[in-house]
């Protein structure tokens, strides 16, 4: 899952990023400004923005606006400094879906941002199962007919995408989208790499797989009952 | 019960409409008394003609004159004397007793008596020919005295019926104009009841103040309408502004409060090593160092705007300004050095300023550090002291830096304001500096300015009221 994160007091945001990319193992880019903040959210695919209201060049209430008038879907939470109803109700009714009031937990704010991008999905329980597999997304773990399989960060992080838009392509132009941040070269290969290590600890003695190729189209995480196309 | 404007202004109104009324009722009296003892005199003149024509000699040798009652048509009541030219009495009403003597004299041609309970007014015609016309051959004119006296009854009754009708007809005209009186003042002072009514709907919660129209267009009221929609905009931009700098500050607070608990709480969400402990709790005290600079900020620009509005008291001392700009610059000259930036210190003379050295200190460090932050590497921040003026001395600060755009000009000076926030938020300000600078500048009774074009640089004048001369006690 890849994230936005637009706080002009940079510590804050920094904090945020890191927050987001150790406990939630997203990619994280960082805007300080609210200008720079929506040219990065309309000129990438996020699966969550985190805004903060007071931004310098461009206030964030604006920023959500636009972005949402652009057809973007993604999940907001915003941070906000006032407590006050009416600014709340504005915001939520102006296409935020969740906000946070500082000083916040930096768990809640990770644990909202998971619900959130679940939420997004279309995914709202914890627990991913297609199959025999379960993909925990509060732990990050994953279990192969109950046993714990254990992945590398960025393997897990390509299963939990996979997961999150089961039973649809995906192609790996959208995946490098979603798992990488901005500042990442981006190598279509890597993923290549990433599925096949996959495949060897999840599918890799089973009968039925369940990361299937899809020639020049992308990879699809699903029960199939016709192994016909499978690679 | 509180005085009425109304009772009082309508009480002058029937007061004065009273006292006008009994003086035209008098005056009416007066006039009509002189006028109708006018006519009365006339009368009594035509009887006493009367009288005259009825007087003739007697028929005998005597010669003497006699009245010819006959003759003669006046009411009983009169009085009547009439005295031949020897002063023997010729007819006297039966009646009377007499004229008093003094009215014989001809000093006054009119007299005044009372009989009984009835006054009589009277005249006495001395010397009056007497016309004979039967008498053929006439001898010598022979002349007689008249005292003629007719009762005022009427007269007083008809004085009495004018002064009761002009009473009773001020009364009314007074019970329709004090009537007409308390309208028009209520009318009159409706306009200032609404505006009192108005004004009273006036809160802390609700400052809306929509003065009446009609209070606006008097020109009695005008000016108290002015007066406060005046203070009241005033009261409210000022609670407007403090409500405002206090969620200003709360925002600051809660964000350099939520700096830091992110910053432990990041540390704390997994396992680390020793060295990314060290490094969390590193950041974590740069946070705290922030929120310190941030609460110490917020309480030295309260305690200097307490001084600006009540007047610093203690710890004032005859300063050398030279030296304490020279130390400021000494102490700005390694954060200058790290920015590549000269500072250049000028003064021309030894100026003596009263204020507190560390206050002082304080804004020269704060104008400094924002004038480095703001130029760029190879420029150079000059602080000159001045003093031209006998009576003020000059410090100004200048920079050639990014300068300030106009439109943020006006509200430099303002708490939590930064010129541009990301640039001055990674430089670690808070907006306070200028602020402060400016409330203390004005607790020693000075005054700051601000001059700036954007792109050119940046430049502050301080005007401090110099002192003339040491005395002993520095």
């Amino acid at each position: 899952m890849r994230a936005l994160v637009v706080e002009d007091e940079k510590r804050l945001g920094q904090n945020v990023a890191d927050g987001l990319r150790q406990c939630a193992g997203y990619a994280v880019d960082l805007a300080d400004d609210g200008e720079s903040g929506l040219f990065m959210a309309e000129s990438n695919e996020y699966d969550l923005v985190v805004l903060d209201l007071m931004l310098p060049k461009l206030p964030g209430p604006v920023l959500l606006e636009r972005y949402r008038r652009s057809g973007h879907e993604a999940p907001v939470l915003v941070l906000t400094a006032r407590n006050d109803k009416q600014s709340i109700i504005r915001l939520l009714n102006a296409g935020a879906d969740d906000y946070l009031s500082k000083p916040f937990d930096l768990g809640e704010l990770v644990a909202r941002a998971k619900a959130l991008v679940r939420r997004g999905k279309g995914k709202p329980q914890p627990v991913l199962s297609i199959g025999n597999l379960e993909i925990n997304v509060a732990e990050r773990s994953v279990k192969k007919a109950g046993r714990l399989v254990e992945l590398l960060p960025m393997e897990y992080r390509v299963l939990e995408y996979l997961a999150s838009r089961s039973r649809a392509v995906v192609s790996k132009t959208e995946l490098l989208e979603h798992l990488y941040d901005y500042n990442w070269e981006k190598f279509g290969n890597v993923i290549e790499v990433y599925i096949s290590g996959l495949r060897k600890k999840i599918d890799s003695g089973s009968r039925t797989k369940l990361i299937h190729t899809l020639r020049g189209h992308g990879y699809v995480l699903r029960v199939e009952a016709n192994a016909g196309l499978d690679q | 019960m509180k005085d009425s404007l109304r009772k009082q202004i309508i009480t002058a109104v029937l007061l004065s409409q009273l006292l006008l009324a009994i003086g035209l009722t008098v005056a009416i009296v007066l006039y009509s008394r002189v006028q109708l003892l006018s006519a009365f005199n006339i009368m009594l003149q035509g009887r006493t003609d009367s009288v005259l024509a009825a007087i003739h000699d007697a028929e005998d040798e005597t010669k003497t004159l006699i009245l010819d009652r006959e003759r003669l048509s006046i009411p009983s009541s009169d009085l009547l004397e009439v005295w031949d030219e020897n002063g023997s009495l010729i007819w006297r009403s039966p009646n009377w007793s007499g004229a008093p003597s003094v009215v014989i004299a001809p000093s006054s041609p009119t007299f005044e008596l009372t009989r009984g309970r009835v006054s009589y007014r009277g005249i006495v015609v001395h010397k009056a020919t007497i016309f004979d016309e039967e008498d053929n051959d006439p001898g010598p004119l022979r002349k007689v005295t008249i005292a003629y006296a007719s009762s005022t009854r009427e007269l007083d009754e008809r004085i009495f019926r004018i002064g009761l009708f002009a009473t009773i007809a001020s009364l009314l005209l007074l019970c329709l104009t004090g009537l007409f009186a308390a309208y028009g003042i209520s009318r009159g002072l409706s306009p200032m009841q609404e505006l009192a009514k108005e004004a009273a709907r006036v809160s802390i919660r609700n400052w809306t103040f929509s003065p009446p129209h009609d209070a606006r267009k008097k020109r009695e009221l005008a000016p108290l309408v002015d007066a406060l929609e005046a203070t009241l905009g005033g009261l409210q931009r000022a609670f407007d502004r403090e409500r405002e700098s206090t969620a200003d500050a709360a925002h600051e607070l809660k964000t350099a409060v939520a700096i830091l608990k992110s910053s432990l709480q990041l540390l704390s969400c997994q396992p680390r090593s020793t060295e990314e402990y060290r490094k969390g709790l590193d950041h974590a005290l740069e946070d705290c160092d922030r929120l310190e600079a941030l609460v110490c900020g917020t309480l030295s620009l309260s305690c200097a705007q307490q001084w600006a509005e009540e007047g610093k008291a203690d710890d004032i001392q005859f300063i050398d300004l030279v030296n304490s700009c020279e130390q400021s610059v000494a102490d700005l000259h390694a954060l200058a050095q790290s920015r590549s930036v000269e500072l250049q210190f000028l003064a021309n003379d030894e100026c003596v300023v009263r204020a507190s050295r560390v206050d002082l200190q304080t804004v020269w460090v704060n104008l400094l550090q924002n004038a480095i932050q703001h130029s760029p590497p190879g420029s150079t921040v000059s602080l000159r002291v001045s003093s031209s003026d006998p009576d003020f001395v000059l410090i100004a600060v200048e920079d050639s830096g990014t300068g300030i755009p106009a439109k943020h000009l006006p509200y430099v000076f303002e708490r939590f304001r930064r010129g541009d926030s990301a640039s001055s938020r990674a430089a670690g300000s808070f907006g306070l500096g200028l602020s402060i600078c400016k409330a203390i500048i004005e607790a020693y009774d000075g005054h700051i300015e601000i001059e700036s074009a954007d792109g050119t640089g940046t430049r502050v004048l301080v005007f401090l009221p110099a002192v003339s001369k040491v005395p002993s006690a520095e």
